[in-house]
């Protein structure tokens, strides 16, 4: 039967370790780096950043994607390519996305300077509070948290994964863009803890929870707490 | 100990044979006269409490409306608190009018006879005389149903089955069992209980008839307007008792497990008091202050029931633990969606090689690894919600006409597909009706008329409302892909 990611027996589903083995190394080459003073690579200042915000993808979004991720692996014949394909997709979405704000970025000398901490990120955190109150915030969520029938068979289910993650890594970018930018603007291995957190309980919970406003309000005094130090 | 005794709707009435308004329905009627009159975001009015099952209202701050639990194991306790509650209400307003004081929820027990398949007749007519005043029109009455319904047309034998009751599981295995999977919140359903499916669904669907857009048309086809009928809630105390039926006849609810037992829900008593309820409050009617008349139906019920369904909750012969643990696998699906008609519509599902290894796997009793085969109608959607219910058979023969079977797996309808498309819904993933077809593969297969290569799977219309044989139904059906798969 189609077993749903975000309810009912989600430990029926296929377990897929290699994925959370993914995730598990991710925040071991997170947080090692940032404590051995290369946080920079998180950012945008850095040729292999590319290569490091794959790294942030994976540790941050990795938890919440990881149930639609194992949904793929049980509702088609070809598994392991459309699972493969699905997360290359999801990447593919958000690294566009990380490409196209540190281009934006460079050219404007503006907001969010990876790690500066003290004034840009208090702005990218307040705009994070914004963007969690707004209606798009939420149209974003429940497209990050929709997935559809697959096909089954070959290469038409493998296009078809590749594409799911696609839409669901772009939907997650306009659910959660704004909080992987504030994470990236403090430079703090703990506030991206906290988002991943957020966007798993946003995303992975199986009721609507009220999360818009405590997330809002708690960003917001982080982002006061910067610009006032 | 019971205080009150829900009684049938049809027999309240051929108590006084010509005078189709018995105190109780006439006690119900004004009652509802007087909900209705009161303010919308009083939680005792008719509106707040249609809304508390859904609306597509923009609910007041506070309010607990868009609660209905479907597609769960939670939809069976949440409408057995939800009619407690709204019983006390209307019974408040009735004791208060000068109504009977002992007055319950009736309900409508349409497997009982061709004759109480159709509707009460107090909900059939268009108008009524309450106390000489005149002809006005009857509230219990409302053209947002398919007009043949109002005339007095049975529903079909195949939506008032009681085949549900035959479950040896209250959320399986076999899936999806008596009364759905473990959920967490669900007002977006996914996989529908056999009850929930038969006859809860499709009385839902044919009642309603077709919805032209959210709410205008059919009311009870969509459950975001299907609690302003009346009858929804007669249906409802049905649902209710044939519950209560298959756990007399020894069917076990879930009650050692916290996560149904503990989950709270949220109503108002008939003072407009906020009161929480649990599962495991209403697990059994002994709980509660009310209890149903035995019928003729429910005794039947119980002698088709399969013995060994005692407190644990499992007569099948396969072992419920080792189901559990397997991980379901897909073994073969259909290519492309498919759009329901108005005819019999047939869908290739390509087996293949291994599928057919993992069905000889599931008739080997040597191998664990999978003990159930199910059929699986996923995804369907819609532009509007169809008052039509479609059989579903497998590898039904060419001349083969539908109506019932030895090929007859189930019965679907797109009851709640809307609320997928509902921009205020939490997400979800594609509706599905799952069946049980272990027996009837293994059958296919001891009888050599199984195909190695592809099942067929045909969907058969019943009772839909303004269906033209063969041609196109209201709302564009469709069913995204077919599936087998085991567990």
């Amino acid at each position: 039967m189609t077993v749903l990611p975000w309810r009912g027996p989600v430990r029926r589903l296929p377990p897929l370790p290699w994925v959370v083995a993914a995730i598990v190394v991710a925040w071991v080459v997170l947080a090692g780096a940032y404590a051995a003073g290369y946080g920079g690579w998180f950012g945008h200042e850095r040729a292999g950043s590319v290569v490091a915000w794959q790294v942030m993808t994976v540790a941050m979004m990795g938890p919440s994607c990881l149930p639609v991720a194992r949904y793929v692996a049980a509702n088609t014949l070809v598994p392991g390519p459309a699972v493969a394909l699905f997360l290359g997709g999801y990447l593919a979405a958000w690294t566009a996305f990380l490409g196209a704000f540190a281009l934006a970025d460079l050219a404007a000398h503006a907001v969010a300077e990876p790690g500066s901490g003290g004034a840009g990120a208090g702005v990218a955190l307040a705009l994070a509070a914004g963007w969690q109150l707004t209606p798009y915030k939420r149209t974003f969520l429940r497209a990050c948290r929709t997935v559809d029938v697959l096909p089954a068979h070959g290469a038409r289910a493998r296009r078809a994964a590749g594409r799911l993650g696609l839409g669901q890594g772009a939907a997650c970018v306009g659910s959660c863009g704004a909080l992987m930018l504030a994470a990236m603007a403090t430079g703090s291995v703990a506030f991206m803890a906290a988002f991943a957190v957020l966007a798993w309980l946003e995303k992975a919970a199986g009721r609507p929870l009220p999360l818009a406003r405590p997330s809002a309000a708690v960003l917001v005094a982080a982002a006061l707490a910067y610009v006032l130090a | 100990m019971a205080t009150y005794t829900r009684r049938n709707a049809w027999e309240l009435e051929t108590e006084d044979p010509g005078n189709v308004w018995d105190p109780y329905t006439l006690a119900y009627a004004k009652a509802v006269v007087e909900m209705r009159s009161r303010a919308d975001d009083d939680p005792t009015s008719w509106t707040y409490q249609a809304a508390m099952h859904g609306t597509y209202t923009t609910p007041p701050a506070g309010a607990t409306w868009n609660q209905c639990q479907h597609g769960s194991w939670y939809f069976l306790p949440w409408h057995r608190m939800y009619c407690y509650w709204f019983e006390r209400i209307v019974r408040s307003i009735v004791i208060a009018q000068g109504g009977p004081d002992d007055w319950s929820l009736p309900y409508w027990n349409y497997s009982a006879s061709t004759q109480q398949a159709a509707m009460p007749p107090a909900f059939r007519l268009p108008t009524w005389n309450p106390d000489g005043q005149g002809e006005q029109p009857n509230p219990l009455y409302t053209t947002h149903r398919a007009q043949k319904y109002n005339d007095g047309d049975p529903l079909p034998p195949s939506v008032v089955s009681l085949e549900a009751l035959t479950a040896t599981n209250f959320s399986g295995p076999p899936l999806p069992g008596f009364g759905s999977v473990p959920t967490g919140w669900s007002h977006e359903p996914h996989v529908f209980g056999r009850l929930e499916n038969i006859p809860h669904n499709q009385v839902h669907v044919q009642i309603g008839g077709n919805e032209q857009d959210p709410c205008v048309g059919g009311w009870m086809v969509d459950p975001n307007c299907a609690a302003e009928d009346p009858i929804f809630w007669l249906h409802h105390s049905n649902i209710d008792r044939l519950w209560s039926v298959w756990n007399d006849a020894g069917g076990a609810n879930p009650d050692r497990v916290k996560a149904w037992t503990g989950y709270v829900f949220h109503f108002w008593d008939e003072n407009g008091d906020p009161q929480t309820m649990t599962p495991g409050d209403v697990s059994s009617l002994s709980q509660l202050d009310y209890v149903y008349e035995p019928t003729a139906a429910e005794e039947g019920a119980r002698m088709a029931a399969p013995t060994g369904r005692a407190a644990g909750g499992s007569g099948d012969a396969v072992d419920p633990g080792a189901a559990r643990r397997n991980a379901p696998r897909l073994v073969a699906a259909s290519e492309n969606e498919v759009e329901l008609t108005g005819g019999r519509t047939d869908v290739t599902v390509p087996v293949g090689g291994g599928g057919n290894d993992r069905l000889r796997a599931v008739a080997d009793p040597a191998d664990a690894s999978a003990q159930h085969v199910y059929l699986n109608v996923e995804g369907l959607t819609a532009e509007h919600t169809p008052g039509t219910s479609w059989e579903v058979h497998l590898n039904l023969p060419a001349d083969a006409p539908g109506g019932g079977g030895d090929r007859l797996v189930g019965l679907v309808s797109f009851f709640g597909f809307r609320r997928q498309l509902d921009a205020d819904s939490h997400g979800l993933g594609p509706m599905v009706h799952t069946f049980d077809i272990t027996d009837l593969v293994s059958g296919l297969r001891d009888r050599g008329e199984w195909d190695e290569l592809a099942a067929t799977v045909s969907f058969v219309p019943v009772g839909g409302d303004d269906v033209a044989e063969g041609g196109a139904v209201h709302g564009r059906p469709r069913v995204g892909r077919v599936s087998i798969s085991t567990q």
